[in-house]
């Protein structure tokens, strides 16, 4: 850095250096408790122990993933996990750019609107899990009684969770009212981004609102929508339940991790499949 | 794109969305404030509306049964030093990104945020294996720790906006003979107190309502947070939805409160007023 004036050798090497200073606590933290555990993962999907102990470790090799690809549960679990995050990505990413465009033209109480929308991602998902819970009950809760009251007389009696063709519709629900608000924010923040002038240069040329939309403020946000979905942070929802059920209920570890170390890669198709698709979507013009 | 220049009916579409929207988002938490302060009788016969009398016994049944003194306690002091660890760290990492050169510079970006591709999950298993020959689990450190190295998205955010401080800026503050930690502490981090503020105060609800560090890291009931609190009221008391939603109101207020105290030094579009349209959006 060339704009120290005047300073002793010694202080000028420490400055010089400096960087190795601001990086060494985070860098420590990160790389202790997030990658080296990352690594490990991938090392003891390939053994087997029983237990915590390390006394019992057997190297198998391959042999704990040829276990998962025979395993109907994780199959089972895998296919509900993706069609679960597909699902929840196209609610997610559809409802809340509609939302952020509507908010983005600045109607009455729009900020008003936003902070409410924002406010389920303050609470717990555990929060979220069990109020859900006593809301949806058909006995204790209130939701068969909505349905009534509002006249929709077919749901009056419906197991909400309870019922195996109800419980993904419901948990999916619950879980995009929680979501949609963040990928809000983050739309919003870029659709205000957009240059007033190209909007205004093309409404001159006597373009309607909707090919505003379309043709300008949609292409321009584009590289926002890879971001908005989290796919990674949906991915890892359902099949995480099974690895803890292997690894820490069970107590087999190996198989656990391998289940892990197959969610990991889940998550990185999933992540380049959102970024394909979301290109595809929106065309390749920006 | 100005709300007025869509055709009525595409307004009149907009506006019932979004009362539709609200409804289902603010219906619940209603609906849970509403039902903790109602008797189990009242609740039985009005499940909808207002209580009909005022009852404080299930939030006072709630805090005494979940021992939230205890669980506000522990999760409070876990998220602050954590948020204050973090927002420390990170800061010192984003103002190095942003502004000292040094070599392999892109590669250690792009290794710190490789970890947002990681899933927590992945490394659950390896980290409580270290955690326990570290012989740290069931103390305070094993969470914390896990939560200082939540560093990639502080960092990116920090080096975002010391990029944005010129360049200029920082050479006029050497000029005085300071060293860069002064400098950085001194000059920087006020300069950015908006950053500081939103980045601790989204760190301070993700801390806040973690669930699974805790759960397999704080076995000990004297530790648990108020997350792993929640778990109490579960199963056990199965009738009691008003002493569940008592709980649950509980479980909700801090992170809720934080939020509403600070929003308004959150960067990030919509969620400032309106009289501040200068702050930079989110990304």
């Amino acid at each position: 850095m060339g704009h120290r004036v005047r300073k002793s050798g010694s202080r000028r090497w420490i400055d010089r250096n400096a960087w190795v200073l601001f990086l060494a606590p985070a860098f420590s933290f990160y790389t202790l408790f997030w990658i080296i555990p990352a690594i490990g993962a991938v090392f003891i999907s390939f053994t087997r122990r029983n237990g915590i102990g390390f006394d019992r470790i057997r190297w198998v090799g391959l042999r704990n993933t040829e276990k998962l690809l025979a395993d109907r549960f994780f199959w089972q679990s895998l296919e509900n996990n993706l069609i679960f995050v597909f699902g929840a990505l196209i609610f997610i990413v559809g409802l809340s750019l509609v939302v952020a465009i509507i908010l983005d033209g600045k109607p009455r109480f729009h900020t008003a609107f936003a902070i409410a929308f924002f406010v389920p991602i303050m609470l717990s998902s555990v929060v979220i899990g069990l109020l859900f819970t006593l809301f949806l009950s058909p006995t204790t809760g209130i939701m068969n009684g909505i349905m009534s009251t509002l006249g929709f007389d077919s749901l009056v009696d419906v197991q909400w969770l309870g019922d195996k063709h109800t419980a993904a519709g419901s948990v999916l629900a619950v879980y995009v009212r929680r979501e949609f608000g963040f990928s809000v924010l983050l739309f919003a923040a870029s659709l205000q981004a957009v240059s007033k002038d190209y909007i205004e240069a093309a409404r001159i040329d006597g373009a309607g609102p909707f090919a505003v939309l379309r043709h300008i403020m949609i292409p321009l946000i584009r590289p926002v929508m890879v971001m908005t979905g989290r796919g990674p942070y949906h991915a890892s929802d359902v099949l995480s339940t099974y690895m803890y059920f292997q690894g820490f209920t069970t107590g087999d570890m190996g198989y656990g991790t391998a289940i892990a170390v197959v969610l990991f890669v889940t998550v990185m198709l999933v992540t380049a499949a959102q970024i394909g698709l979301s290109r595809l979507w929106l065309g390749k013009s920006a | 794109m100005k709300f007025a220049d869509y055709p009525i009916w595409a307004r009149f579409g907009a506006r019932a969305l979004l009362l539709l929207l609200l409804a289902s988002v603010l219906f619940p938490f209603f609906w849970m404030v509403a039902t903790s302060f109602k008797s189990l009788e009242d609740y039985a016969a009005n499940p909808f509306g207002l209580p009909t009398t005022f009852v404080m016994s299930n939030v006072a049944e709630a805090w005494q049964i979940g021992n939230f003194l205890r669980l506000y306690a522990n999760s409070l002091f876990i998220t602050i030093v954590s948020v204050a660890g973090l927002v420390t760290f990170c800061g010192m990492a984003g103002y190095a990104f942003a502004h000292f050169r040094f070599p392999a510079k892109t590669f250690l970006f792009f290794y710190f945020l490789a970890g947002m591709m990681i899933p927590p999950q992945v490394i659950l298993i390896p980290a409580f294996k270290m955690m326990s020959l570290l012989g740290l689990v069931n103390t305070y450190y094993s969470v914390i720790l896990t939560y200082l190295a939540w560093v990639p998205f502080a960092i990116y955010f920090f080096r975002a906006y010391f990029e944005g401080i010129p360049t200029e800026l920082v050479e006029a503050a050497h000029i005085d003979d300071a060293s860069e930690i002064s400098i950085f502490f001194r000059i920087m981090l006020p300069l950015a107190r908006p950053t500081v503020v939103t980045v601790a105060i989204i760190y301070f609800v993700w801390i806040f309502n973690d669930f699974m560090w805790p759960l397999v890291y704080l076995t000990n009931n004297d530790m648990r947070t108020v997350t792993l609190g929640m778990m109490n009221f579960q199963g056990q008391y199965s009738s009691a939805t008003t002493l569940k939603t008592a709980a649950l109101m509980l479980a909700t207020l801090p992170p809720v409160i934080v939020f509403l105290i600070f929003r308004r030094q959150i960067q990030g579009g919509w969620l400032t007023v309106p009289s501040n349209p200068d702050r930079s959006p989110i990304c």
